[in-house]
């Protein structure tokens, strides 16, 4: 799955570790989030869309997809 | 697709979280406060419950005899503390990161599929000529496999 995490979490000047407190989770599911190397739940990427005042599908992505508004 | 998260209500997930400590090794790199204590009384109780397990080999080997029907509750003691780790572990797991859980469940399957490929082989080994051995003896595939799976799910996802 794709996501824009990285680039929201860019957006607004946040690291790794400040997105991390924010979702109570630790700086390494971020990460892997963000690598593509671990799909969130669903509590985590309702709560990861919430964050950024999004819905989920603009967060999130199946593979071949283009999440809406990237490049 | 999205995984579903299993009905597990994370406990002692906020507050500051901090670089977790060389002793918590398994754990995800950073930990909630509330957790590392978690980590420490898991790691504390694992130590007591293999002091208790060779101390209690060591007194019914030397007083077995002596103590009669008394040697049965005192075989129970190390089983008593080591339901105290499991306790602690499942603290731990309810206290833990989403993904610190799933590296932690898959080194449980994989540790379980190792013990469980010992005890199902190793009698055809036994009719090719290895010693006999006690099915306690399956433990260790199982804590090797769960610990070579966990360390390579750090790895993966560090």
């Amino acid at each position: 799955m794709t996501n824009r995490l990285r680039v929201l979490r860019a957006e607004r000047e946040w690291s790794q570790a400040e997105l991390a407190e924010r979702l109570e989770v630790s700086r390494q599911t971020v990460n892997a989030v963000e690598n593509g190397k671990y799909d969130p739940s669903l509590p985590l990427a309702f709560k990861i869309a919430r964050l950024f005042g999004l819905r989920i599908e603009e967060v999130f992505q199946p593979d071949g997809d283009r999440p809406p508004g990237s490049a | 697709m999205i995984a579903k998260q299993a009905d597990i209500t994370p406990e002692g997930t906020s507050g500051s979280r901090t670089s977790a400590p060389w002793w918590a090794w398994g754990c995800s790199a950073d930990l909630s406060r509330a957790n590392i204590a978690n980590a420490r009384r898991y790691l504390v109780l694992s130590a007591v419950w293999a002091a208790s397990l060779i101390l209690t080999v060591l007194a019914l080997k030397v007083w077995g005899e002596a103590l009669g029907p008394v040697a049965y509750a005192v075989a129970l003691v190390p089983m008593a503390a080591f339901l105290g780790v499991v306790w602690a572990y499942l603290r731990f797991l309810r206290g833990a990161d989403e993904l610190t859980r799933k590296i932690h469940f898959e080194g449980m399957a994989v540790g379980f599929g190792a013990g469980l490929v010992w005890i199902l082989c190793y009698p055809v080994l036994v009719a090719a000529g290895a010693p006999v051995l006690d099915l306690s003896h399956a433990t260790f595939p199982m804590v090797v496999g769960y610990v070579v799976a966990v360390a390579l799910g750090q790895r993966r996802y560090r």
